[in-house]
């Protein structure tokens, strides 16, 4: 091994393991109940992903340097047992390299943030120890180089994201809406699971690497090319759900209800942007049948449009720019469907740091208005009137409203031909088990019920 | 001094222990022998595996597949006694077991290192004894489970004994056996009865260990051969996604805790239900894995239970404030009940999985698709418990140091399990490729 390779090793062992570390630390802690000072936790975040922000400009620098264009990372030898084998490697290429960058320098200013918005939180270590399973869940999914590790730090960060949506926990609303992001989470891990199992079915395994250097002409010639169909179809869903895409948009309003901060890192910039990325990571696959990347052309615009419309009819301005987000997130998903690759890309980096720095600007935004006005000496700024459609009284633009206001009814929808329809029949299960417990004990009913269940 | 004389002397003081609480005069002394009896045997069943897998031969060979097996089983039975709380044995209205609980230890120490089927039919025979004598104890009707009890009884009292039964008969009695045991969909209604009326400690630890896995290993050439194993897999199946969503509408804590084992136990068996040996090790490494996380899940309830009572999943209690660690564990737990990332199960979940799908796709489904509910009833409960509400601090919610302690053990089981000697699945997949398969008799 050269020098140069060493040192690519170093740097990407830096950038993967210092999350880590920093996860292990605050579990730890957790776990033996240790109360640490607030001081001791920011200099721990802060150094921890400042070293892994490090090690991916190290990664960068090199690079650049050596005019390379991929480099495998294996911390771990492979799992292999009969045809069982479970790839624990990272893949650093441009993509790669561009989205862990945005990644760690957006939770860098985070973390910076975090540590005085946060302070004197009772859930001060709480909110850190997430975080961290976050910012470690987000660096393993960007540069993970096989769908198996892609997988682990996917479910690492729908993890954090349900927990950290019901960070404010002693009221009811921001667990249900953290339940409400798990359930569309948990979706999407399935599709992922099974994705990756048609993907090691199809091509013996799940390296990116190979995907992406045989292209979809390549894979079109394989003979398990239907296969990989219906693993594309699978992934495009898991992104849909992970992304919000129409029908699953629902869950981006509900997901405000946890901190600012968090509020601007995941549903802002990365959570959102994470499905717009394996999309990109797997183009290959999506680009392999017209018919599906036409339809993830078509879900993307229309959760554009869809969205665009909800955003001007929401009342406060962490829905407003919950759907302005989606709007571009679908328009990004749009480009990826028609096989772009590098507009893609800047699009989620530009897009992404505009709404962090939105983001957490919002809950001063008022103030910060209400400054300006005194600056100006103006109050006509209040004297902000609906214009366009929004100022139509007509019946379709009254119907195009109470849909926008409605947030286009998805929620109910999902609710009404779904989830109801699903959990009646296990309440009628479980009706007809208490039954026939009571009969085959030989008891009333009503004395096999639990305390609770009488009360 | 061999591994054996540890795994005996294991047993021993576990009978020992049984018969001196019996006759122990005070309520304390009881607690005291229960306590001791329970973590000297525990130290010896872990002796007997740190012995073996150091190579101390004795005149009778334990496999490397059932060495770690009476030492997790001894573990777990220590770490649920030392966190039964000190009300439990002095001055609650009903006893506590102590001696029934010891004598069930002996019993899963005696299942884990037989290696006979005849033994291992009959101990399956002895064990719901334990459980039934505390039902006749309290005074709880104990019909439906001589209902369930009764065939399963002579069935495996007819398996212990008899030798000259058809190939056919003997692997359609065994699934009706497993599916009786194991509370197999529809065999599973005094399950739910049984942790209702019985001690909840004792239920438990006659739930959780899944003990007819055993068996269904050791005849698992003859199952597939009378496709007795077929007709088990499509029980399994049903079970799980059945008991899976039934966890979604539980309206008592004690019910979600019940579907649960059942939902996980229904897919260890399906996976057991294969002759490929990959498989069979995915189905037994999940199987100790979610042995540790249940049992961690169960502490997790009786601790909350000890605290307020009976709970409902009517309203929500927030409970986080006041307990956080209980909290935590309940979360980690959790997890490993559902094979995150990072714990003992998810390479194990991965693999079973991984194995299911090509031979029947619509299984594999099933199975990716009712863990994803799993998941969502296990979070829906966390809330339920531990969120929603703000509590006043008291100093009776405060976990004590043996409930730490035990629940530090349980999670450094679910993230650390693999790594123990002998207890990864290289290791359980050599073994299982050894041993072949086995008849009956």
């Amino acid at each position: 091994m050269n020098g140069v390779e060493s040192a690519l090793d170093f740097f990407a062992a830096m950038a993967i393991f210092s999350p880590l570390a920093l996860a292990l630390f605050m579990l730890l802690a957790f776990v033996f109940q240790i109360k640490l000072a607030e001081k001791i936790i920011a200099l721990v975040v802060e150094l921890s992903v400042f070293i892994a922000f490090a090690g991916i400009i190290g990664l960068v620098s090199l690079f650049l340097a050596n005019g390379l264009k991929k480099w495998g990372y294996e911390p771990f030898p492979t799992f292999h047992l009969e045809s069982f084998h479970f790839d624990f490697q990272f893949y650093f290429d441009w993509l790669s390299l561009s989205f862990a960058t945005l990644a760690l320098l957006l939770c860098f200013v985070i973390a910076f943030f975090s540590q005085r918005y946060m302070h004197r939180e009772p859930g001060y270590q709480r909110f850190f120890a997430l975080y961290s399973i976050f910012v470690s869940g987000i660096v393993i999914a960007s540069l993970s180089g096989t769908i198996e590790s892609l997988f682990v730090g996917w479910e690492m960060v729908g993890l954090s994201s349900a927990l950290l949506v019901s960070f404010f926990h002693e009221r009811i609303m921001p667990t249900r809406n953290g339940l409400h992001l798990w359930i569309v989470y948990r979706i999407s891990d399935a599709a992922l699971f099974l994705a990756s199992y048609l993907l090691h079915h199809a091509l013996g395994q799940g390296f990116f690497q190979t995907i992406l250097e045989q292209g979809s002409e390549g894979l079109a010639n394989e003979p398990s090319s239907p296969v990989l169909i219906g693993a594309g179809v699978l992934i495009f869903l898991a992104s849909a759900c992970k992304s919000a895409l129409f029908p699953f948009s629902g869950w981006l309003p509900r997901a405000m209800e946890g901190p600012t901060p968090t509020s601007a890192i995941f549903y802002g910039a990365l959570s959102i942007h994470l499905g717009a990325f394996l999309l990109l990571r797997l183009n290959p696959i999506v680009q392999l049948s017209p018919i599906l990347a036409w339809t993830v052309v078509f879900f993307g615009l229309f959760t554009a449009l869809v969205s665009g419309i909800i955003a001007n009819a929401q009342a406060d301005i962490k829905s407003i720019l919950a759907y302005a987000t989606l709007t571009q997130v679908g328009i990004i998903i749009a480009e990826i469907g028609f096989g772009l690759e590098l507009l893609p890309l800047i699009h989620i980096i530009g897009h992404a740091s505009l709404r962090t720095y939105q983001f957490l600007r919002a809950p001063s935004s008022f103030a910060y208005y209400k400054s300006l006005e005194e600056s100006l000496g103006r109050t006509d700024l209040n004297k902000h009137t609906p214009k366009g459609w929004m100022a139509q009284t007509g019946p379709l633009s009254l119907a195009i409203y109470s849909f926008a206001l409605n947030r286009g009814g998805m929620d109910s929808m999902l609710e009404k031909f779904i989830t109801k329809p699903f959990v009646q029949v296990f309440k009628l299960a479980d009706f007809f088990e208490k039954k026939l417990g009571s009969i085959l004990a030989g008891v009333d009913p009503s004395k096999l019920k639990t305390p609770e269940e009488r009360s | 001094m061999n591994y054996f004389f540890f795994l005996e002397a294991s047993m021993l003081i576990c009978l020992l222990g049984a018969l001196f609480s019996t006759l122990a005069k005070s309520q304390e002394k009881t607690r005291f022998i229960t306590i001791y009896s329970s973590f000297f045997s525990a130290l010896c069943a872990i002796a007997s595996y740190l012995f073996f897998y150091c190579g101390y031969q004795g005149f009778i060979t334990l496999s490397e597949f059932n060495a770690p097996l009476p030492a997790l089983s001894s573990t777990l039975y220590f770490v649920v006694l030392l966190c039964t709380p000190r009300t439990k044995f002095i001055g609650a209205d009903k006893p506590f077991p102590s001696n029934l609980l010891l004598l069930s230890q002996a019993l899963s120490l005696l299942i884990c290192a037989s290696s006979s089927n005849a033994t291992l039919f009959l101990l399956l025979a002895l064990e719901p004894l334990i459980p039934l004598i505390n039902l006749v104890r309290r005074g709880e009707p104990i019909r439906i489970f001589l209902i369930h009890w009764i065939p399963a009884w002579l069935i495996a009292i007819t398996l212990a004994f008899t030798n000259n039964l058809s190939n056919e008969i003997t692997g359609y009695l065994i699934t009706i056996l497993v599916i009786i045991r194991m509370g197999i969909f529809p065999g599973h209604t005094w399950i739910v009865y049984l942790t209702e009326k019985c001690c909840f400690t004792l239920a438990l630890l006659f739930i959780i260990p899944m003990t007819p896995v055993l068996i269904l290993l050791k005849n698992n050439q003859l199952l597939q051969d009378t496709h007795a194993s077929l007709y088990l897999s499509w029980f399994a199946i049903a079970s799980i996604f059945y008991f899976a969503g039934l966890t979604l509408v539980q309206r008592s804590l004690r019910n979600f805790f019940n579907y649960l084992c059942l939902a996980l136990s229904a897919m260890v068996i399906l996976g057991v239900c294969s002759h490929e040996t990959l498989q069979l090790t995915a189905a037994f490494s999940l199987r100790n894995s979610l042995w540790v996380a249940l049992i961690g899940m169960a502490i997790i309830v009786r601790a909350l239970e000890a605290r307020h009572g009976r709970l409902s999943l009517f309203q929500n209690h927030g409970f986080y404030e006041s307990t956080p660690m209980l909290g935590i564990a309940f979360l980690v737990c959790g997890l490993g009940c559902v094979g995150f990332p990072g714990t003992s199960a998810f390479i194990s979940f991965e693999m079973l999985a991984d194995e299911i799908i090509p031979s029947s796709p619509f299984f594999g489904m099933v199975i990716v698709f009712s863990e994803a509910l799993i998941s969502i009833s296990l979070l829906m409960v966390y809330f339920k418990l531990f969120c929603g509400k703000k509590v006043e601090w008291s100093d009776i919610f405060k976990v004590r140091l043996r409930e730490m302690i035990a629940l530090w053990i349980i999670i450094f089981l679910i993230f650390g399990f693999r790594f123990l000697p002998l207890t990864d699945i290289v290791t359980t997949h050599h073994n299982l490729e050894n041993s072949g398969t086995q008849h009956p008799h």
